[in-house]
């Protein structure tokens, strides 16, 4: 066979491959997660069980604004050990994360920000961790995170997508420089 | 024969084809979408559907543009209402498309407007209302200026041609801004970096407030108490506003002040402080609103309370049962005032009431020595219960032999039933009250006969009358020693119109009979010398007889008969109302009294302890008295009897 071909073939193989392996993984990563978030464009009410964790995510809220932040805590944290849902426990996390954060209590809620990107890997929850690592001065931590929030930006189903992505990018450069 | 192809693929390659595989996958796994369309619609619209035009886009930017620090909504430039409201209409009135509708984006979402709300066209009253509803909120302290906030939705502006804000669904966990309602539901967030609103909005809250006015109830401090009583003070709070108020502490402040000072305030129509009333006994900690030089304060009652609307609130009441008022000194001020804290949903402050006062006073007692009294009215005096010495003693006017009343008698004594007393049943002091039982026998006091059959009125004045010895006495004021007789010889009655009478000094063996058609006025003392009488004539004596006889205050001591067809008053000169510090000298009358009215405007005595019972008045009929009327039965060594009843025996 002549080379040229051969080339030729083998590159077609290395494309087949990769069309191969993404359309793998994009049917893969659908089918794990949640239902509600498999298309952008069609939508999709709010689940009786989602509704449910919001409520206690809000009165987990409630009990901390009004002084009682560990209580707040307290409740999400049983919520968490209540449900088997992936999607829930990435709501009580990300919640746990925020009151902990908005009462500085960084170190707690580094761990209660990382289990939610252990949840749900999406740009927001990479984010939020970066961001409370750069505030702990964890400059590695954050740089590592921020950047994972910049891959996983929806580019193609968030409107705000580019921006984030913008953003993701701006915080990493100035990381990177030292700021 | 088959042909074949061969692409000398060896193990290297295929390791090469698998790690691309593997890196592809990877590659791809990650990159999921965390954007979705929410179902049904948020604020009035679609996901990606424009909330002004209901335009379908969904490719986006900020809300509002990056302006510092990369934030859209710099942290160092809005931090307050204030600041977060002036940005807003910066942008609002900036001439810029996507500043302007970010803005009036931003406005009717606060509000709560489903779309399109009022439009892109925001009037100036409608920025007004919502700066009235943030500011409430700002002060409740129900906007959080720093940390994050999170929704599961996103906006961003659709760009143009439509020029709209649009929402979808994305979780968003970011520095922003967040507004709760007065419950601490969470009403809005805003994120920072792009002013993009998440989640749903409600709309804002109307203020919510209230403002308390505390005020003592007038009709529960009477105008004077006396020393050692109690007091129960009750008080009252208007609430005033939209809301019950939130737990609110009470305090009940006494203030005892110095005599003819004020208390702290006592000028003051309420007034509003940081300060607490008052910290001694028990009251909130470094209190001294009602502290002075001149006054003493102490808490007397304190709670917490939640006060619902009402003008004044029905209930709850603050009130102080059974305050002792204590041995205080007459004159002294004793006031209370009603503090609440908070006074209003954003007020922290006191609010106090005006003070409002009582006076400690004294009722000035009576009493008759050596004769009886006869009323042929009511008699009504008071008394006072006190704790002396651990003793409880009641104290008032009493007569030292009989009482006798046409009408009632009530808590006026009999046979020197008050001097030391500790029985506060009238029928332990009114052993000579006639009549001391009623008709069934049960304890009654006073009504001894009918007026036709009460004892009449001594004839003094028609037996002078009827001595032919008259000379008047002249104008002006006199000295009685001036116009005395010898008293053993026939009286000589000086006549005048009004008359003044200095101190005089009547020597013994003198006497002096004044019959006045008008006033006479009491100026001096009239005293009888303190010699020794070795026989009746050396007896002195006045007799003034007049339509109105007037002692001023400063006359201590009189020694006459004092016989008066209209008015007898102990202390005559006073200008304005009669006070404690007025007429304050006891007023002894050694003589006789028959008058039609007596005005005992004395207000000595009635002090603190053993001093209670001391009397303002004393009326003394001394046996100088009854010897000297035997002379003037002209010559008889016997006294006549014109006049008896039965008493009971006395032992």
């Amino acid at each position: 066979m002549k080379k040229s071909v051969r080339y030729i073939i083998i590159a077609a193989i290395i494309v087949v491959i990769i069309g191969v392996s993404a359309l793998a993984a994009f049917l893969v990563s659908q089918s794990n997660k949640p239902t509600e978030q498999q298309n952008t464009e069609t939508p999709r009410e709010e689940t009786s069980a989602e509704r449910e964790a919001e409520k206690k995510a809000a009165d987990a809220d409630k009990l901390a604004a009004g002084g009682n932040i560990m209580g707040g805590v307290a409740a999400l944290d049983q919520a968490i050990g209540e449900t088997s849902d992936s999607h829930a426990k990435f709501l009580f996390y990300s919640q746990k994360a925020l009151l902990l954060y908005n009462d500085k209590k960084l170190d707690l809620a580094l761990v209660a920000a990382k289990a939610a990107f252990d949840n749900e890997q999406n740009d927001d929850a990479a984010a939020f961790v970066g961001q409370i690592a750069r505030e702990k001065g964890d400059r590695a931590t954050a740089i590592e995170y921020y950047k994972k929030a910049e891959a996983s930006v929806d580019l193609t189903g968030s409107p705000m997508g580019e921006k984030d992505k913008e953003y993701y990018a701006s915080v990493v450069a100035e990381l990177e420089s030292g700021r | 024969m088959e042909r074949k192809l061969s692409l000398g693929l060896t193990k290297k390659h295929y390791i090469i084809f698998a790690i691309i595989a593997a890196a592809t996958f990877s590659a791809i796994y990650t990159f999921t979408s965390s954007a979705w369309c929410y179902g049904g619609t948020l604020m009035g619209r679609p996901c990606y559907v424009g909330y002004f035009t209901g335009a379908y886009d969904n490719m986006g930017d900020n809300v509002l543009p990056v302006i510092k620090n990369g934030q859209a909504l710099p942290s160092t430039d809005v931090y307050d209402v204030p600041t977060f409201y002036n940005f807003l209409r910066a942008a609002y009135f900036s001439g810029d498309a996507q500043r302007r509708t970010g803005a009036a984006f931003i406005y009717n979402t606060l509000e709560g407007n489903n779309a399109p709300g009022v439009g892109r066209d925001v009037s100036e009253a409608q920025w007004q209302a919502l700066y009235t509803k943030l500011e409430g909120l700002g002060n409740a302290g129900k906007i959080t200026w720093h940390g994050n906030v999170s929704a599961d939705t996103n906006s961003y502006w659709q760009g143009f041609p439509s020029n709209d804000d649009a929402y979808y669904g994305e979780f968003k966990n970011e520095s922003g801004i967040l507004i709760r309602d007065y419950d601490n539901n969470v009403i809005y967030r805003l994120l920072r970096r792009c002013a993009n609103p998440i989640g749903n909005a409600p709309g804002l809250p109307d203020p919510r407030n209230y403002t308390l006015t505390p005020s003592v109830d007038a009709t529960s401090i009477p105008s004077q108490v006396e020393a050692n009583t109690t007091l129960n003070v009750s008080t009252s709070v208007t609430n005033i506003g939209n809301t019950s108020s939130n737990p609110t502490q009470w305090e009940i402040t006494r203030i005892d002040v110095q005599p003819g000072k004020k208390a702290p305030h006592e000028d003051e129509n309420g007034t509003v402080s940081g300060t607490a009333p008052c910290q001694s006994n028990g009251g909130a900690p470094s209190g001294n609103y009602f502290d002075s030089s001149d006054a003493d304060c102490r808490n007397v009652a304190k709670d917490t309370y939640v006060f619902p609307l009402g003008s004044p609130v029905p209930n709850p009441k603050p009130r102080a049962l059974n305050i002792p008022i204590g041995d205080l000194p007459v004159g002294t001020r004793v006031c209370f005032a009603l503090s609440v804290q908070p006074r209003g949903y954003t007020d922290g402050n006191w609010a106090h009431s005006k003070p409002l006062c009582t006076v400690i006073g004294k009722k000035p007692k009576l009493q008759v020595w050596g004769g009886d009294v006869g009323v042929r009215g009511q008699i009504l005096t008071s008394t006072t219960t006190k704790n002396v010495s651990g003793t409880s003693r009641i104290f008032g006017s009493w007569v030292e032999y009989g009482a006798f009343s046409v009408g009632t008698n009530v808590g006026f004594a009999s046979g020197s039933g008050l001097a030391d007393q500790t029985n506060t049943s009238q029928a332990a002091w009114s052993r000579l009250t006639f009549a001391n039982k009623s008709e069934t026998g049960a304890d009654a006091f006073g009504e001894y006969t009918t007026s036709a059959g009460f004892r009449p009125l001594p004839g003094v004045a028609d037996y002078f009358n009827t001595v032919a010895d008259k000379q008047p006495v002249g104008s002006g004021s006199v000295n009685l020693s001036s116009l005395s007789f010898n008293t053993s010889d026939a009286p000589r009655v000086r006549t005048a119109g009004d008359l003044e009478i200095t101190e005089s000094m009547i020597p013994k063996g003198k006497s002096v009979v004044i019959i006045a058609t008008g006033t006479v006025t009491i100026n001096g003392k009239i005293e009888y010398e303190d010699a020794t009488l070795n026989t009746l004539n050396d007896i002195p004596q006045v007799v003034i007889i007049a339509q109105n006889i007037n002692i001023t205050e400063g006359v201590g001591r009189v020694d006459a008969w004092l016989v008066a067809s209209n008015t007898i008053n102990t202390c005559s000169n006073i200008s304005g109302s009669l006070t404690s510090a007025k007429c304050g000298a006891l007023l002894e009358v050694n003589g006789p009294v028959v008058t039609n009215r007596l005005l005992l405007n004395r207000t000595a005595g009635s002090g603190t302890e053993e001093e209670s019972g001391n009397p303002a008045e004393r009326f003394n009929l001394r046996a100088d008295t009854y010897l000297w009327a035997l002379l003037q039965s002209r010559g008889s060594n016997k006294a006549q009897t014109v006049y008896s009843t039965e008493l009971p025996p006395r032992f």
